[in-house]
């Protein structure tokens, strides 16, 4: 009996102390959310301003010549190639989620998983030569959409392939279990509930995933070149404009109009990913209205 | 209603089954375990249960926590064979068919003995998509049909009045209770013979519990019950047999005012008796 500590009767000092620590717990946290949102407020502030003023239609509606016209080609290039990325990328990272969380054993398992997070750790310039290497080059796909979109989907596949994985992996064991014993099939119980489950975690890796990818311009320079014409729908031997391409170059002329251009494909860049997020949001709030937490 | 609780609580014969054990007596042998054996890897996990139940018969399983009682329940619709080094020696068969048999239809097989789980488990969709997904996925009626089932099966379970206006609302809207019995009516919708209950009111206030035991007293003779659970109580209100396990063995099985107040050995006397586990 001795051991046990005497408790403390006198509430008023503790009381004090955990007043304090609250405050500069809650202040820090404070600190801390600043930090994160102004610089994202910062930067969209920053184009909106420099952008807005000057902005007209036709840089929607027109191509672009030479340092000036429009923005239309990049516009339809970023999207074309996102929307391809979204494919090929959504399709083999969301089956290799599903393989990995329920399929894979051992040592399959681990290879896939290593080889997986070694593909993410590679930067996406030495990616972008690797693709430009096979498939530009060896595959004489010339600077193309598909050259671009592949090698940005092998880039963002492991982004993708683990987000599934770990939301298909918190899918509560009750769920399958119930599922289990009323008889379902495996794949029942994939397609209806573990899926259908896990789906905000992997909407949210696709939204990440097709953001790296609308805002890469490394890989792309290897692989897809630029080109100011309109995409034709040619998956090979037809380069592609995008518009990270023209952020970065048309800020580096000397010319007036050139910068508000680089300005404009600044302000859609960020557009296109306020739509991305927005419709994740609309997608995973219509499939989880009948789930235990909401998305 | 709390009352109510404790009275049927006292008295062991009220809130007794309506079937007449002589009934039970002439019903079909429905489940039939021999030389049960039960293991993880080297452990032996249970051994020497054997038991011959008849169709319509409510089973209570007791014993204190650890003692095999669920791993026998799980067993009996094979929801142990993906826990890893689980083996089965001897026989269980229901209505003649071996269910230990690696040819067994095992989709078929859990149609036929469904599951209650200690905690509630609606899937996430709607009310009226719970009660029909075994349905669907036992293709065991045409569309037109639908409608009917889910207000049968929740009629079943007295449901039906709390959720009728709100069958597309999420089943994580009602309280627990409700989704147990709502869990209940999504079995009942397949048609079981057999319905393997693991402690399936130890997380329900006394109503819920009253609710589910009156349910489970009018489903028999249609459906055998076999309930694992950690009242006493419960067990001696419930069921017409309790099966004792004790460290992984069956101690003692017999027709329940037997167990309670006869047992033959020792662990029983001392476990019915409150004073262990």
């Amino acid at each position: 009996m001795s051991n046990i500590p005497t408790i403390d009767t006198n509430l008023f000092v503790p009381r004090k102390r955990r007043r304090y620590i609250n405050r500069v717990v809650f202040t820090l946290g404070t600190l801390a959310l600043l930090l994160l949102i102004s610089p994202s407020v910062w930067i969209i502030g920053q184009v909106l301003v420099r952008a807005i003023p000057h902005f007209s239609f036709s840089v929607i509606t027109t191509n672009g010549v030479g340092l000036g016209g429009g923005l239309k080609n990049d516009i339809v290039g970023t999207t074309l190639i996102t929307a391809g990325v979204g494919v090929v990328a959504g399709t083999i990272g969301i089956l290799t989620g599903i393989y990995l969380s329920q399929f894979a054993t051992g040592q399959v398992a681990g290879l896939l998983r290593g080889a997986s997070e070694v593909l993410a750790g590679i930067p996406s310039i030495v990616i972008g030569y690797v693709g430009y290497i096979a498939l530009v080059v060896h595959f004489h796909w010339g600077f193309s959409l598909g050259a671009g979109l592949i090698t940005l989907s092998v880039m963002v596949i492991p982004y993708i392939a683990k987000t599934t994985e770990v939301s298909l992996r918190q899918v509560p064991s009750s769920y399958t279990e119930g599922a289990e014993a009323l008889g379902f099939k495996p794949t029942r119980i994939l397609r209806l509930i573990t899926i259908k489950s896990a789906l905000p975690g992997i909407v949210t890796g696709m939204i990440v995933a097709l953001a790296i990818s609308v805002g890469e311009t490394a890989p792309l320079l290897y692989t897809a070149g630029y080109s100011q014409n309109m995409p034709h729908l040619a998956f090979t031997h037809s380069p592609v404009g995008y518009l990270t391409y023209a952020v970065w170059t048309f800020y580096n002329q000397p010319t007036v109009t050139a910068q508000r251009l680089s300005y404009d494909a600044a302000m859609l860049l960020i557009f296109m990913l306020l739509a991305l997020i927005a419709s994740s949001r609309i997608i995973v709030s219509r499939t989880q209205r009948h789930a235990e937490t909401k998305g | 209603m709390q009352d109510l609780v404790v009275n049927t609580e006292d008295d062991p014969h009220k809130g007794q089954p309506a079937t007449e054990p002589s009934t039970i007596e002439l019903a079909e042998i429905i489940l039939n375990v021999q030389d049960l054996q039960i293991g993880f890897g080297s452990k032996v996990v249970i051994e020497e249960v054997n038991l011959d139940l008849r169709k319509g018969s409510i089973v209570s399983l007791i014993g204190p926590t650890g003692s095999g009682k669920t791993t026998f329940l799980r067993s009996i619709n094979r929801m142990n064979d993906k826990v890893s080094g689980f083996w089965t020696k001897g026989h269980i068969t229901i209505s003649g068919k071996e269910v230990l048999s690696p040819d067994i239809d095992l989709l078929e097989l859990r149609r036929n003995v469904g599951m209650l789980f200690q905690r509630a488990n609606p899937f996430p969709m709607s009310i009226r998509e719970n009660i029909l997904s075994g349905v669907k996925a036992h293709k065991l009626a045409k569309k037109s049909s639908h409608d009917d089932i889910v207000r049968d099966s929740l009629e079943k379970v007295g449901l039906w009045k709390a959720v009728e206006k709100r069958l597309s609302d999420s089943p994580f809207r009602l309280s627990g209770g409700q989704q147990q019995l709502l869990c209940l009516a999504r079995s009942l919708a397949v048609q079981p013979r057999v319905l393997l209950l693991d402690e399936p009111t130890s997380a329900l206030d006394p109503i819920s519990v009253e609710a589910v035991e009156n349910l489970i007293s009018k489903l028999v003779p249609e459906i055998t019950f076999i309930v694992v659970t950690h009242s006493l109580a419960q067990a001696k209100r419930i069921s017409n047999h309790t099966m004792f396990f004790y460290d992984g063995k069956l101690m003692e099985s017999g027709p329940t005012s037997k167990i309670f107040e006869d047992p033959e050995m020792p662990e029983t006397q001392y476990y019915v008796s409150g004073r262990m586990g």
